[in-house]
């Protein structure tokens, strides 16, 4: 690649493809903008347009400036590998869609035997295992998705419990 | 069993002045790939960025679908309906990056044709470029800050403060480079011009790559 | 490869790294001490300074759960000797706590070893930490920092790694990051105490974390650019002849690997890229769990959490799962991170003292693509209890069967490899054969961990420590053994002790079944994981309470089996037998080098002519036909020709 750029009359077809490829996406940037503004009242429609758009842009920049669109076989075989892997990463809300999860308990999770703060530990006794001998992480991880899952996932509620832990939050304003 | 010899010759010795081997394929890339080691290493680094950022939008995703939408809404909009983050910030920055992006890959193709003052021009601009996005980031959070909107206060300012300031890190990392190549790794222009030039390239890979998180960045938080 | 042992450079230690020999070079600058020896960017070096980190770091490891067998068998007794000493070293550390730490009062010994007896919060600490020094600062960097870092790109016939100032900065991110996990022990708080996986809530609200975090930041930053390095490095810079895959042929429209690099190189290389695409996850898991702890969001933290009565001022919302979820994402990779180089290791030393090729070379390539690619998509079964619903603990019940398939693969063609052989018995080869039934094991007690049904009763109890323990302990210290006596020749141009080196081999293995066994027993009677007090409130253990002793005991007598190995160690490397540049009459391109490898590694750029694994060709008056050897050198000199010093 590197020797074929060399020519000047390339540069010069080069320099014509970049300032179109910056003219689209400024066009499309103008256009995903304008299309938040039409207030789409249909979210998952506002949000399709976003992304296709997003996806243009991107493609764009990565097929001309970052030159995907003539690379070497070995970068494609790498991101390849990449793709596949990001498939996995994007296997992973998929496999959390088992219910809300702000959705708050009836009665607040509490954790066994856990320290708020560094200071002033409590010890439990050597008869209470799960309580200080252990480190519940998981099981107390585990329990409070149980309940969460259980757990009503009203607005009210979740409203109602965030205003509780007393922490400035959007909604109330 | 034996296989045939191969038919390559060996390559010249990898010479050695004392304190460095020399590595090959450092501006000339390998015959048999096409790549430079420098190529290679910035595309297998941008790979892993991919998996960073690929991990924050699915944290993005697990956190917005696993709320109701009109709790999501009412994290992400004011009292009378208009959006909590300023669009039109956002926008001016947009505009910066995608301007900073082409003034990087000119910077570039100006080497390649040997033009190096066009080439400091086109860097510098990248440069500057750069850091207009990060002062409209400055007074963008400054105002956040000021009416007390903080990561702690919801969700949806949590996300958006943890992405966007890793993209600012990462834009200030691209910053650091590239003002380095314009001051002192300049000079490697006059030695290993080859070098130089793929240094350039890698690290306007690098700065597209910037650039490609915050078109993703900028409609999920800012317009969906 | 001959007259390079010119010169008397045969500084001892482990470091001969910055001596330009010979009369290739035309200048020849001494570097000082700190830049040949601290912050050198020869890959040697650096691979030396990984190794012998490592073996601190597993030393400390094992010592913490040395003081945890302690209290597993005793539970509530004072440590003996330990209950002298511990005082004096607690006002050490209140020391350092009050006057730099910031701290206003601590009482480190009393918190830690109240009595003498050891405190179940100081016991979380000390467990969360053994994982984490073993998993991140032990294993991973000796197996793909040390091994990886020495022997892959003398074995591609590199003169050094791509980019060796990344790979200086990777040791240096990597000890930063070590030295502050073992220094937040002297932090107000004390470590982190929720285990080596952090499961939120419990890790974001306990003292310690923090330090965990950014500690695990700085780990990930390093092998990050480790693996950027390893693949570039195979890639680039792999000598003439070394090719990845056979021109032009298919199988099932999918490329053959061709006979050509050493497996072990293979395995670093798949290795480098589950390092380079699974970590960044938890990169980001980190980043938000910091942004957790120092900047009070909530994407770990559900909503009305109250810990010890008290409502937590997290404003909620988050996920306990989305940590689990992405944890795992890397952390199962990381198993394979732990497994392959190991592999790889065995597979070198099966070929060399078998003095036949692997068998199915090409199906164990194929199948570690094949474990590093399924390794993606199996991370969910780690999480069968948390209700993900049958379609999806279906999904990952099923990769999971499938993942197992490339390992057995693998494993059955080490075993094959054994057919007919005439086995040298040397310590590397020893703990070679030991590792294939402990991870045989190690890999088998996995399965029922890997179907939903029966991980419920097996989930969280000592059975699922026993499992990964034999993968982890066993199944790659065994190798990383093996590596060690393997390649020591070569870094220092001497042999460890044989004597010495059995000594080491046979009570360690005594002792690791010793350790691990029971554990699987008490597992399956429902003993739970994480007790400090090893079970002994648990009723229904109490009848197999008795095996506590007996792997406490193990777990001693396993650190005294150590002492021949550190004994043997540092005798070798000065005073060791002196051996050649190719003292197992290998085929690999590293041993084409002198031992130790100067500077740049080679004397002539090595060109592999044939495959890794050419032991006992028929025709060839030798046994074994270097890669780096044209045929006419072969045919000149049938007599072993590289085997002279």
């Amino acid at each position: 690649m590197t020797e074929t750029h060399a020519h000047m009359h390339d540069f010069e077809h080069h320099k014509n493809l970049y300032i179109k490829i910056f003219a689209a996406l400024m066009g499309l940037t103008v256009l995903t903008v304008g299309a938040k503004y039409l207030n789409i009242p249909i979210v998952s429609v506002t949000i399709f347009i976003a992304v296709l758009i997003a996806a243009i842009k991107a493609s764009l920049v990565a097929l001309f400036f970052m030159h995907l669109s003539a690379e070497r076989k070995i970068i494609y075989v790498m991101l390849i590998l990449m793709v596949l892997c990001v498939i996995g990463l994007f296997l992973l809300p998929t496999a959390m869609q088992h219910g809300p999860i702000t959705g708050t308990t009836a009665s607040p999770l509490s954790v066994a035997g856990s320290r708020a703060n560094g200071a002033g530990h409590g010890r439990g006794g050597e008869e209470a295992p799960l309580a200080a001998g252990t480190t519940p992480a998981d099981s107390a991880a585990e329990a409070g998705a149980h309940q969460l899952e259980s757990g009503a996932a009203d607005t009210g509620a979740a409203a109602a419990a965030a205003s509780t832990t007393e922490t400035p939050s959007k909604e109330n304003h | 069993m034996v296989a045939p010899a191969p038919s390559v010759t060996p390559a010249t010795l990898p010479t050695s002045c004392g304190s460095d081997v020399v590595i090959q394929y450092v501006d000339k890339p390998r015959p048999d790939t096409g790549v430079t080691n420098a190529k290679l290493g910035i595309w297998l680094f941008l790979a892993s960025e991919v998996m960073l950022f690929g991990a924050l939008f699915s944290t993005y995703i697990v956190i917005r679908s696993g709320m109701p939408a009109d709790l999501w809404h009412s994290f992400n909009h004011n009292a009378d309906g208009s959006t909590l983050l300023s669009i039109p910030m956002a926008t001016l920055n947009t505009v910066f990056l995608i301007t900073s992006s082409i003034t990087m890959v000119m910077a570039w193709a100006e080497l390649m044709r040997k033009d190096f003052s066009r080439h400091r021009l086109y860097l510098g601009a990248t440069v500057l470029l750069g850091c207009c996005f990060l002062v409209v980031k400055y007074f963008e959070y400054g105002a956040k800050f000021e009416h007390h909107l903080y990561p702690s206060t919801n969700n949806f300012l949590a996300i958006y403060f943890t992405m966007t300031g890793l993209h600012v890190i990462h834009v200030i990392g691209g910053l650091l480079v590239n003002a380095y190549f314009l001051f002192p790794g300049a000079k490697m222009w006059m030695t290993e011009p080859d070098r130089f030039t793929g240094r350039i390239e890698v690290s306007g890979l690098y700065w597209h790559f910037v650039d490609l998180v915050w078109i993703f960045l900028f409609p999920v938080l800012y317009l969906m | 490869m001959g007259q390079h042992q010119s010169d008397g450079h045969h500084s001892q230690g482990s470091s001969h790294a910055n001596h330009a020999s010979d009369g290739h070079h035309e200048t020849h600058h001494e570097l000082g001490f700190w830049r040949t020896y601290v912050f050198s960017v020869d890959h040697k070096v650096i691979g030396l300074q990984y190794g012998i980190t490592a073996l601190v770091f597993l030393f400390i490891g094992f010592t913490f759960m040395m003081l945890m067998r302690w209290n597993l068998a005793y539970p509530g007794q004072p440590i003996p000797v330990l209950k002298h000493i511990w005082p004096y070293f607690g006002s050490a550390v209140d020391w350092i706590r009050i006057h730099m730490a910031g701290a206003s009062a601590s009482t480190f010994a009393q918190e830690s070893l109240p009595d003498g007896a050891l405190d179940p919060t100081f016991y979380n600490q000390l467990g969360a930490m053994h994982g984490t020094i073993m998993v991140f600062l032990g294993v991973v960097p000796l197996a793909v920092g040390a091994f990886g870092n020495y022997v892959m790109p003398l074995q591609s016939g590199a003169p050094d790694m791509a980019f060796p100032k990344i790979n200086m900065a990777s040791y240096w991110s990597f000890l930063p990051g070590g030295i502050l996990m073992l220094l937040s022990f002297l932090l107000p708080g004390g470590a982190a105490q929720s285990g080596w996986t952090s499961y939120p809530p419990l890790s974001v609200v306990s003292p310690g974390q923090t330090a965990w975090l950014i500690g695990m930041i700085f780990l990930i930053t390093s092998s990050l650019l480790g693996s950027v390095n390893f693949i570039v490095t195979i890639v680039q810079l792999r000598a003439p002849g070394l090719t990845f895959f056979e021109p032009g042929k298919r199988w099932f429209g999918f490329p053959v690997p061709s006979q050509s690099f050493p497996f072990f190189v293979w395995a670093q290389f798949v290795t480098s890229f589950l390092l380079l695409l699974a970590f960044p996850p938890l990169e980001a898991a980190g980043v938000l769990q910091l942004m957790d702890r120092v900047a009070g969001t909530s994407f770990f933290m559900p909503s009305g959490l109250v810990v010890s009565g008290k409502a937590l001022e997290y404003a909620g919302g988050g996920s306990v799962l989305l940590w689990q979820h992405l944890f795992w994402f890397l952390a199962h990779p990381e198993v394979y991170v732990l497994l392959l180089p190991a592999m790889g290791i065995v597979a070198e030393v099966i070929a060399n003292n078998t003095r036949k090729p692997l068998f199915g070379y090409k199906a164990m390539v194929g199948a570690t693509m094949f474990l590093g690619f399924m390794s993606f998509i199996v991370w969910a079964h780690h999480m069968f209890m948390t209700s993900m619903g049958t379609v999806i603990s279906a999904f990952f019940q099923t990769t999971t069967m499938i993942i197992s398939i490339p390992s057995v693969i693998i494993l059955t063609s080490l075993i094959i490899s054994l057919w007919g052989a005439s086995i040298r018995f040397n310590t590397p080869m020893l703990f070679a054969l030991a590792w294939m039934p402990m991870f045989g094991i190690g890999g088998l007690t996995g399965l029922p961990l890997g179907l939903s049904a029966t991980d419920i009763p097996l989930h969280d109890t000592l059975y699922v420590i026993g499992h990964f323990h034999y993968v982890v302990a066993p199944g790659t210290i065994f190798a990383l053994f093996a590596g060690i006596y393997y390649w020591f020749p070569k870094v220092t141009g001497r042999k460890m002790s044989e004597k010495l080196g059995q000594l080491h081999f046979w009570p360690s293995l005594l002792c690791m079944n010793g350790i691990f066994m029971p554990m699987l027993f008490q597992g399956m009677a429902g003993m739970n994981r994480r007790l400090a007090d090893g079970g002994a409130a648990y009723t229904h253990v109490q009848h197999v309470l008795w095996m506590n002793e007996l792997m406490s005991w193990s777990a001693w007598i396993l650190a005294l089996a150590q002492i021949p190995f550190i004994f043997n160690f540092f005798r070798s490397i000065w005073w060791g037998e002196k051996c050649g540049d190719n003292p197992w009459q290998a085929t690999t391109i590293e041993w084409s080098a002198p031992s130790p490898p100067g500077h740049g590694n080679f004397l002539a750029p090595p060109v592999a002519y044939r495959g890794p694994y050419e032991y006992s060709v028929p025709g060839q008056e030798s046994d074994f036909s270097p890669q780096f050897l044209p045929d006419s050198a072969l045919a000149a000199k049938p007599a072993p020709a590289a085997g002279k010093a």
